[in-house]
Parts: structure tokens; sequence; C-alpha cells
């Protein structure tokens, strides 16, 4: 399979923070969710890739080509979101629309104004009116305007009420549509990534947890809630981290091969995040 | 590159209105003191204040990181900054000009020449002011770049100062009509280089 975005060995060191040695593919025609909490390296990822920031080692190629020899050719073909507008505040839709149009070779001028119809937006309000969401779909239809091939979304959720983030995963599922195209989603809100990702990377503390097709996430882990005694009597292997409490023990199992009459309840993308970042020191 | 520019200038478009307002107070202040210079101070003054307030607009809403997604390489954004500063101070200097030869001739203060040449005297001191100023926007940010700028505005004018004070320099003895013709080069010699310094700053600036 072709893969649009690949991330061999990204190393980034700051004084109090390293991006280490990450390692990560995503197939064309996918969502892949990038996980973590807040400052576990998302963004630093996100910047990397699109050259905001230098790295110190390591390669990353989008469609195949390098990210720094092939740079604006690749830009010309992915939309990105940050987690703010970084528009001048003073600007409006139309000024937006005619500064793209000089920008990006492929901008397409109708699809940006049925974005705009489509998100209700007013073309002619400057952008300080709008509101988090509203600034959040302005860049939204700014990515999707120009034919991008990739969308690089980093949080592009965060901030908003529950049915606009609705909203915009839906648009991001019809933007998939198209073979052709791939989303790269960093988030933390993980019900989201259940929604719309087909692989799910999960990065923490700089370094990679792992990698994998969210089905085969789904298929691999479960949750046991048993009594401490109970939870004794389960083969240690097996389990990747738990919570005990007053009323007995929380544990996130693999759940292939291990032998157990315990009821075991499919484990949520927050399950596997809580308890192998928390869960395993307990 | 014409994106940026274009980002630019509908940035600045709000504070045109209010500059252009302050311009026909200016003018007609001028008019009624049949004195045009504090007009082209405050023309000159606005040209040289216009990309700083771009600039701190910018960092304001981050653009630059944003800028930098696009396919818009780290040069351009330089390059868009330098053409639109030198682009506002040749304007001002044009305005500057028609005003004070239209001054000049109409009222009939006296030498056309000495007008021109002078108006074409700030008109390079901005430029100079913009050279000196770009690097350190580029590498401080404009909280700091402004505090520095007063520091680097200020050596000249002790170095003259002093140097009459203590030294004695005598200046009586150069020709400056031939002097003059050297200036506009070296001051395209110091805006080049100034460029290309922001633009090695720049390269190596993360967002």
């Amino acid at each position: 399979m072709e893969n649009v975005l690949e991330i061999r060995n990204l190393t980034k060191t700051y004084k109090d923070f390293v991006l280490d040695n990450l390692n990560l593919c995503l197939p064309k025609g996918h969502i892949m969710g990038f996980v973590g909490e807040n400052g576990a390296g998302k963004s630093t990822t996100i910047k990397l890739i699109l050259n905001i920031i230098h790295r110190d080692q390591g390669e990353i190629k989008v469609f195949g080509k390098d990210n720094l020899e092939y740079e604006q050719q690749i830009k010309q073909n992915i939309g990105v979101v940050l987690d703010e507008s970084n528009f001048p505040e003073s600007l409006n839709g139309k000024n937006i629309n005619s500064i793209m149009k000089r920008i990006y070779r492929n901008w397409d001028e109708k699809l940006y104004l049925h974005y705009f119809k489509k998100f209700s937006l007013p073309t002619d309000k400057e952008i300080k009116t709008f509101s988090r969401g509203m600034k959040m779909k302005l860049s939204i239809a700014v990515a999707l305007s120009h034919n991008a091939k990739l969308l690089i979304l980093d949080e592009p959720t965060s901030g908003l009420d529950p049915i606009v983030r609705d909203e915009i995963l839906d648009i991001f599922l019809d933007f998939i549509q198209n073979d052709e195209n791939s989303i790269f989603i960093s988030t933390h809100i993980t019900s989201d990534i259940e929604k719309i990702a087909d692989y799910i990377a999960f990065i923490h503390s700089g370094k990679l947890i792992l990698a994998e097709q969210k089905d085969v996430l789904q298929d691999t882990y479960g949750v046991i809630r048993c009594k401490t005694s109970e939870f004794e009597s389960l083969d240690k292997t097996y389990v990747k981290g738990y919570r005990k409490s007053n009323f007995g023990v929380e544990a996130l199992v693999k759940k292939p091969n291990l032998k157990t009459q315990l009821p075991i309840e499919p484990a949520s993308i927050e399950d596997i995040m809580l308890f192998t970042i928390r869960g395993a020191k307990q | 590159m014409k994106g940026l520019i274009l980002k630019d200038l509908y940035t600045l478009k709000q504070q045109g209105r209010i500059t252009l307002l302050l311009a026909a107070f200016y003018l007609l202040y001028s008019f009624m003191t049949n004195n045009p210079g504090m007009f082209s101070i405050l023309i000159i003054v606005i040209s040289l204040l216009l990309p700083l307030t771009s600039v701190a607009y910018d960092e304001h809403c981050r653009w630059d990181r944003y800028a930098l997604s696009m396919p818009v390489s780290r040069r351009t954004i330089v390059v868009s900054k330098y053409l639109l500063s030198v682009g506002l101070t040749i304007l001002a200097t044009i305005i500057v000009l028609i005003a004070n030869v239209v001054f000049v001739s109409y009222f009939n203060l006296g030498d056309l020449d000495a007008t021109i040449a002078g108006s074409l005297g700030v008109c390079m001191a901005a430029l100079v002011f913009n050279a000196v100023l770009f690097p350190l926007l580029f590498k401080f940010g404009v909280q700091k770049a402004r505090i520095l700028l007063m520091i680097v505005g200020f050596i000249p004018l002790l170095v003259v100062v002093l140097g009459s004070k203590y030294f004695n320099i005598d200046l009586s003895g150069v020709d400056f009509e031939r002097i003059i013709y050297f200036i506009p080069i070296i001051v395209l010699v110091l805006l080049v280089g100034s460029l290309l310094l922001s633009i090695k700053v720049y390269q190596k600036k993360e967002f």
C-alpha cells in the first residue's frame, strides 16, 4: 500500500522535551488519529512535517517525496488546519479568497464560497466577529478549497461544542470518500478519533506508544472489571495496566489467548490511553 | 508573494483610513502656516510605521506559522515585507515631493532644487531606517526591536555630538555636491545587505 506520509527516526530536542525517534506511516486513503495528552509532542510532530520548526534528525516523506526538498510542491497539495485561526482579525472571507487565489495554484473560488454557504459563514464580516467554531470552519474551508490530497489537522476540534465538532467530523468523512485523499489528525479528544479514524497512533512524552489499525486495537484490547481476588488470579502478562479502588479492580487486558471466565468489555481509545499512561505505574 | 503583500495591504487598510484623516489635517495645517514641514514629516513617519504595524499584526495572530504551512517560502515572506516597506517609502516620498513642490512654487518660498533634494534626502534616510529595522524585527520581534531601534537610532546622533565636541572634526572641506550622487548607491547596498541578513535570520526561526 502506498503511503502519503512517512516519518522515519524523527527527533527534535528542546530543553525540557524530546520528540524521540518517531516512526509513523499513513497509507493513502485513510484517516490517522494522532492521540496524546497536551504536551505529548503532537504539535511538534506536525510542525516538523510542515517545516515550521527544524528537525534534529530523521526523515519525513509526504506523497513519497522528501518534505524539505519538495517543500513548495508538497504544500500546494496539503490542506492545513492549526489549533487556532491565524488570520489577521480585520480580514473578511472575501479578502481571504483574494489572498489565497494568489497563493494556491489550484485555488477553487467556487468551492470556497460553497463551503462558506454550507458552514453559514458571512463573506463580508470581519473575522474578529467570528466565534471560535466559525474561525475553525473558516480554516477548514481554506484547507479544502485548493484540491488538497492530504489534510494535516492539529487539534481542529478542541474547544468546540459537540454539535460543531460533529459537523466538522462529517466534513472530514466526506473528504475521505475520495480514495485519493487522506487525513492526519491530531487531537486529545479520543471520542472524535473513535468516530472517524482508521489508524490510531498514540504518543506520550515524545515517544510513540503504539500505532495500529483501530479495528485491530479494538480486537486486541478489552477491559475487565472484577474483585481484587479475581484480579490476582489473572495472568499478568496479558494485563497492560490497571486501577485499584475500593470497589475492585479495573484492568486493561490483551484479549487474544487470555484464558479467563471474567466478562471482558470492549476498550475505548480513552481506556487504552489512560491505562497505558497512568495505569501501568500503579 | 502577491498574496502576502495583498494580505498586508488589507490589514493596513483600517490604519489607512485614520492615516488619510491625519494627513488631510496636517495638509490643512501646513497650508495655514505656509510650511509643509509638518506634513512631510508625518507622511514619512507613517510610511515607516506601517510595515512595523503589519509585523505586529502578524505576531499577534501568529500568521507566520500559518503562512509557512502554505506554499510560501521563508525567503518570500521576508522579501514581501521589504517590498511593502520600500514601496510605501517611495509612495510617501512622491507625496511629499509633490506637496513640497506645490508649496514652494505656490507660496514662492524659495529654492525649488533644495526642496526636491531635501525630500529625496528624507526618502534615503527612511530607507536606511528600514534597512536597520528589519533584521532586528525578524530577529527579536516587534517589542524588543522597537527598543533596540531607539538605541541604534541614538548612535549616529551620539557620534556626531561627541565627534564634534571632542575631536573637532572639520567638515567644511568635504565636497557634499559630489557625495550626494553616491548616496542612493550606498542606500541600495545597505538595503540589499539588510535583506540578505534578514533572510538568514528568518531561515533559522521556529514558530
